[in-house]
């Protein structure tokens, strides 16, 4: 252990339990300062490498701080987005909130900076639960139940990945945290990799995020959208990477996020297919596992986690603002909320992948090294996902949010503002960090953690692009009808778990509740009244029977005695009369006794 | 910002014209590129590969979410609520 | 005198008996309340804290009587006046001394009348118990077995309830019928042996007539006082109608007399008797296990629900004496000191909702949690340890006692198992209804502002220390006691093996 390794999450930790304490006008500092603090630990320990911050526990070594350029990257990330999505809901009244949210990112420095499965677990289990009080606090009508299905969901995960840790245990012997044998896979390697990738919202285990991230409260979102998902990311590059099933599952995820995106009436459902889109294109990049590939995966997951979080802020404004979430009761809020329109447009052109924005400088890493790697048919879906994603991303969202038909109630339109300072504040910090990262790449790929030799700025790339956009926004302008909202639902594959589910209800309430019940009439009818019976029966015996004999006993000593009472006459001529016989009778009887 | 949007939604065509002169560049810029570092054999032999790809991408996703909606994917609101007697 | 470690020095035993006796006396001069009830406290926590002396001096590697003090008393008729404590007697002692200052602080309020008598009482009782558990001679033994009577029966004809002269007489009479025979066993093993130093007594080939009638007349003393079926009908009445403090002093330590007795003298005096009865008194306590637990649950006056269950618990206890290993008697010892803890603490709880509610009832006590938290709290895990649920002490024992019946014959250990389960099914039954009744509760809103004052969360919680220590880690007192059970059990068997033609010659 060496003392200059700070694990972050204990500042979070330390952090959230102080909240309650602070009170009043000192609260905003404070929430400012405790994720800054994070940051902080975490520059300082990009200077390190190595193992850190071990103890031992009964046979297992308990790793917490593994230092390389793989974890370094992402929980640089992760604290940045930590600083902004607590600057967004600084205002939040609620501690309990602010203390989940804190829980729900020391969770995931933890799960980073971890080097062993047991506390990777344990990390892991503690985002679960402290995320869902996210979706909970929201207090919308739909967010309880939700919420329920969030953590049932991923509370199944868990034990999953616990089942396949301790196969693993019981295989190899150790609990170090490293990359799996990908080409030989066990069972447990399956069972592992599943437990991480439905964290990652892999399809067909991805049915959780848009419904649960829809429902999240406004500012919860914001921090729901980075962590679990990109821990999960982290979790299979650090375990998985190179496993070829990924690529088809990444490239699977990529497409289906895209279709249901387009379909989308709720602008955060949109969002939350979109990030199941993105994250299928990280996936797809650690199935392909070349260097390239994951240095691409890892762009990606930074990236990502700046606009999806820019974008998520962009629609909780309105949210937060208006009550409102569809398409169908929203629209032309350009003239309402133009500082939110200008920052969802700059995360929207980041997500589209726009030369100078974000993904500009990831997706195409990504997408090379798949065809490096000649893995074509991937790449070349990826790229036809990389057209849906501006068509429902850069297009659908911001024209039919900002523009467009205007169906907002009056009441709607009286609400709609642009929101608080801090919120602004946020997103333009974000915006900043998008088109930062996206015009000079060259920071975010020296902490990669393969040497990058790609360049995104060329020429063929920028007319690539270019041309994609240009005609992708073409075909848009003029099937813009048939991609109108409606107010519906989609349904997916968690038709067959709700549906399901119900029919479990069914059974619990009507046969088995029957034989239940049946069952405990017996129960009370025979055995507890033959059981009741008996006890009253031996309490009546003992009383009656036991003690008739005792007391009994007693009772008639008494009576011989109140007879030989009457013997006590007082007179002294009686008392002489009744000593003598009695002596008499007692020498009689001996003397007969020496006769015989 | 506002002003901004009002002044060119009041000159729409200008507009419109505008994007598809830029369109045209793009084409343009395109073909005079080099393109002997595309990934792909149809990149290095189509100059204007990728704007056919963008727009028939963009056509297939629309009428394949289209298809795929219609064909009873999309329902109403209150598909999943309980809609026996009892109130929760 | 060979088995004695003698003491030099201060007479650690003398002084426990004697100090509370002094105290006593004082009592008799200054007889004002409140002078009564401080002082009483003094000296018993006193006491209890040179009896914590004993811990620190006692040797645990030898089976020998220790801080042995010999003087004498009667020459003429070989009386003298000899105290001992070794592994078995030394918890005992410890029970007695501990629970008196928790015995006087639950009648600092309940007891209104004639004060300081009272404290007068419970002083003597704590010397006799203290004198009964140590006394190494056997006509101390009696004299100081008689010597409790007394006190005990004022204690419940003076302060007892409605039913108190019936209760009283009848306690006295059926304790001291069982004692008449005791003396006259006493008297018998006097002339076989010409002394009365109880050592000096055991482990001697008898003839088999002869240790069966001493062994009948022991057990009848003893099984009176335990109380084992079917001698037990003076329980349920003397417990219900004693006050508080009382109660906790018969449930506690006076039971446990009659366990220690049967311990120090049928076994090792008597041992072929023993082998030889022992089934028919394993009968007997299956049966008042389990007879206990069906009465318990029949009760709806709480007093007497604890009384029965007390009948149950002491069946375990001679269960695991007549089992005859070395298991089953550390089981029955540590269950000895278990029931001492937890059946005190019951009583001082249902004295404790007597003393707000002036009834026994439980339809009375009904529903009280919501406005007593603390007290349900303390009540539940006394509830908890009476039914032997693990974590608690009487778990250690009953497992001990069970594990050992089970080595010894396992259809007799099946057998007890009901009365385990009749016990959870009356503790729960009652710890339901107190803490949450059902939907007709009566009104108990008034028992808001009465929850458990400071005074009697002082007189649980070392009780609910004790539950857990024991219960947690029980190894410190099976290590106390381990070398002396080791040496009867072993005796016992040695004995059996050496003779076994005199009991052949007595089998039919």
């Amino acid at each position: 252990m060496t003392s200059s390794f700070i694990h972050p999450a204990l500042i979070m930790i330390v952090g959230a339990l102080l909240i309650p304490f602070i009170r009043g006008p000192l609260r905003k500092p404070y929430l400012f300062l405790v994720p800054l603090l994070a940051f902080g630990a975490v520059i300082s320990n990009s200077s390190l490498h190595g193992i850190f911050a071990t103890y031992q526990f009964m046979d297992w070594r308990i790793v917490f701080g593994r230092i390389d350029k793989l974890s370094t990257v992402f929980a640089f990330i992760m604290a940045i987005m930590a600083m902004i999505g607590t600057l967004y809901g600084l205002h939040v009244d609620n501690a309990k909130e602010h203390m989940a949210a804190w829980f729900y990112v020391a969770g995931s420095f933890g799960a980073i900076y971890c080097g062993d499965y047991l506390s990777l677990f344990l990390f892991l289990e503690m985002m679960a639960f402290s995320s869902v009080f996210l979706i909970w606090f929201r207090r919308g009508e739909k967010s309880l139940d939700s919420g329920y299905r969030y953590i049932l969901v991923h509370a199944t995960g868990g034990v999953i990945l616990l089942f396949g840790i301790l196969l693993r245990y019981q295989a190899v012997g150790n609990m170090t945290f490293n990359l799996l044998d990908v080409h030989h896979p066990e069972l447990y390697t399956w069972l592992i990799m599943i437990g991480f990738a439905l964290n990652a919202a892999v399809v067909p285990m991805h049915f959780w995020l848009p419904d649960a991230y829809s429902q999240a409260s406004f500012n919860g979102a914001v921090f729901l959208c980075a962590f679990t998902t990109k821990t999960a990311v982290y979790t299979l590059a650090r375990a998985c990477a190179g496993m070829d099933i990924l690529v088809v599952l990444g490239v699977i995820m990529a497409l289906y996020g895209v279709i249901y995106a387009i379909m989308e009436n709720d602008i955060r459902k949109l969002l939350g297919w979109s990030i199941v889109s993105q994250v299928g294109y990280m996936v797809a990049g650690i199935g392909i596992g070349t260097e390239l590939a994951i240095d691409g995966a890892c762009a990606h997951a930074v990236v990502h986690i700046l606009y999806k979080s820019l974008l998520f802020m962009g629609t909780g404004s309105v949210l937060y603002m208006t009550g409102k979430t569809k398409f169908t009761e929203l629209g032309g809020l350009y003239k309402k909320m133009p500082g939110t329109m200008v920052f969802t447009i700059i995360g929207c052109l980041s997500i589209s992948a726009a030369p100078f924005f974000a993904a500009y400088i990831s997706k195409s890493m990504i997408i090379t090294a798949g065809f490096e790697s000649h893995l074509n048919w991937a790449a070349w879906l990826l790229m036809f996902g990389a057209a849906g994603t501006f068509l429902y991303n850069g297009l659908k969202l911001p024209y039919f949010l900002f523009f467009g038909k205007n169906n907002c109630s009056e009441e709607t339109w009286a609400k709609a503002a642009d929101p608080t300072w801090n919120m602004m504040m946020a997103m333009a910090a974000g915006s900043a960090l998008c088109i930062i990262v996206g015009t000079f790449p060259g920071f975010l790929y020296r902490m990669l953690p393969y040497p990058v030799e790609y360049n995104p700025y060329t020429v063929y790339h920028l007319a690539e692009t270019l041309q994609l956009m240009g005609f992708v926004a073409l075909a848009f302008f003029l099937l813009k009808k048939y991609i109108t909202p409606e107010d519906k639902i989609c349904l997916d594959v968690d038709w067959f778990f709700r549906m399901g589910g119900r029919l479990f209800m069914w059974i619990a309430s009507h046969p088995l509740q029957w034989f239940d019940t049946a069952w405990g009439e017996a129960y009370r009818a025979v055995g507890l009244r033959s059981l009741m019976t008996t006890s009253r029966f031996w309490s009546w015996f003992d009383w009656h029977g036991i003690d008739g004999v005792v007391d009994g006993f007693a009772r008639s000593i008494r009576a011989l005695g109140a007879r030989v009472r009457i013997l006590q006459s007082g007179q002294v001529q009686y008392s002489i009369y009744y000593a003598a016989s009695f002596v008499a009778i007692l020498l009689i009887a001996y003397v007969l006794s020496q006769l015989s | 910002m506002r002003k901004i949007i009002e002044y060119l939604q009041a000159r729409l065509k200008v507009v419109i014209g505008t994007c598809y002169v830029l369109l045209a560049g793009i084409v343009v810029f395109a073909c005079i590129i080099d393109r002997t570092h595309a990934h792909t054999a149809e990149g290095r032999a189509l100059p204007i590969f990728w704007s056919l790809f963008g727009f028939i991408a963009a056509v297939i996703i629309i009428g394949v979410a289209r298809w795929y909606g219609h064909s009873g994917i999309m329902t109403r609101e209150d598909y999943y609520d309980d809609h026996s007697a009892q109130d929760d | 005198m060979d088995s004695l470690i003698i003491k030099e020095g201060f007479p650690l035993l003398s002084f426990l008996i004697f100090f509370p006796l002094a105290g006593a006396v004082v009592l008799l001069f200054f007889n004002g309340e409140k002078f009564a009830r401080y002082w009483t406290l003094a000296i018993t926590m006193i006491t209890a804290a040179f009896s914590i002396l004993l811990i620190t001096g006692f040797d645990t590697t030898t089976a020998k009587f220790q801080f042995a003090e010999v003087h004498n008393w009667i020459p003429q008729l070989n009386i003298h006046y000899i105290l001992g404590v070794d592994g078995i007697s030394i918890l005992m002692v410890l029970l007695s001394t501990l629970i008196m200052p928790l015995c006087i602080l639950a009648s600092w309020r309940y007891i209104k009348t004639r004060v300081s008598q009272f404290m007068f009482s419970m002083l003597i009782m704590e010397v006799s118990m203290v004198g009964l558990f140590t006394s190494l001679d056997f006509v101390l033994f009696w004299v100081f077995w008689e010597f409790m009577l007394i006190p005990m029966y004022l204690l419940i004809a003076v302060w007892g309830g409605p039913r108190k002269d019936y209760a009283s007489i009848k306690f006295f009479i059926y304790t001291l019928g069982g004692s008449v025979f005791l003396l006259v066993a006493i008297i018998a093993l006097y002339m076989k042996n010409g002394t009365f130093f109880i050592p000096d007594m055991m482990w001697h080939h008898y003839s088999m007539t002869f240790q069966i009638l001493v062994f009948l007349a022991f057990f009848l003393a003893f099984a009176i006082k335990v109380p084992m079926f079917p001698f037990h009908t003076w329980l349920p009445a003397a417990h219900v109608e004693a006050p508080t403090a009382g109660s906790v002093i018969l449930a506690s330590v006076l039971l446990k007399m009659g366990a220690y007795g049967m311990l120090r003298f049928c076994l090792p005096i008597t041992p072929q008797a023993t082998f030889l009865l022992a089934p028919y008194i394993l009968g007997l306590s299956i049966a008042g296990i389990i007879y206990g637990g069906f009465t318990a649950l029949a009760q709806h006056d709480m007093k007497k629900l604890v009384a029965y269950s007390s009948v149950g618990h002491m069946g375990f206890v001679t269960l695991g004496i007549f089992v005859l290993n070395i298991r089953s008697v550390e089981g029955a010892i540590i269950q000895m000191l278990n029931h001492g803890v937890t059946t005190g603490a019951l009583f001082l709880c249902v004295g404790m909702i007597y003393e707000r509610t002036h009834s026994r009832e439980l339809s009375v006590a009904t529903g009280i949690g919501k406005y007593m938290p603390w007290y349900v709290t303390f009540l539940a895990f006394f509830a908890l340890s009476s039914f032997g649920f693990p974590g608690t002490n009487s778990f250690i024992g009953e497992f001990l006692i069970l594990a050992g019946t089970f080595q010894a014959n396992k259809f007799l250990a099946l057998a007890a198992i009901p009365g385990a389960v009749l016990a959870a099914a009356y503790m729960l039954r009652m710890l339901q209804k107190i803490i949450w009744g059902g939907t007709n509760n009566p009104d108990q809103s008034y028992l808001k502002k009465h929850d458990l004052g400071i005074r009697e969360i002082a007189t649980l919680a070392p009780l609910l220390l004790f539950v857990f220590w024991i219960g947690l880690d029980p190894q410190p007192f099976l290590d106390m006691m381990h070398h002396s059970v080791v040496n009867l059990i072993t005796q016992l068997n040695f004995i059996q093996q050496q003779a076994p033609h005199v009991a052949s010659a007595f089998m039919r």
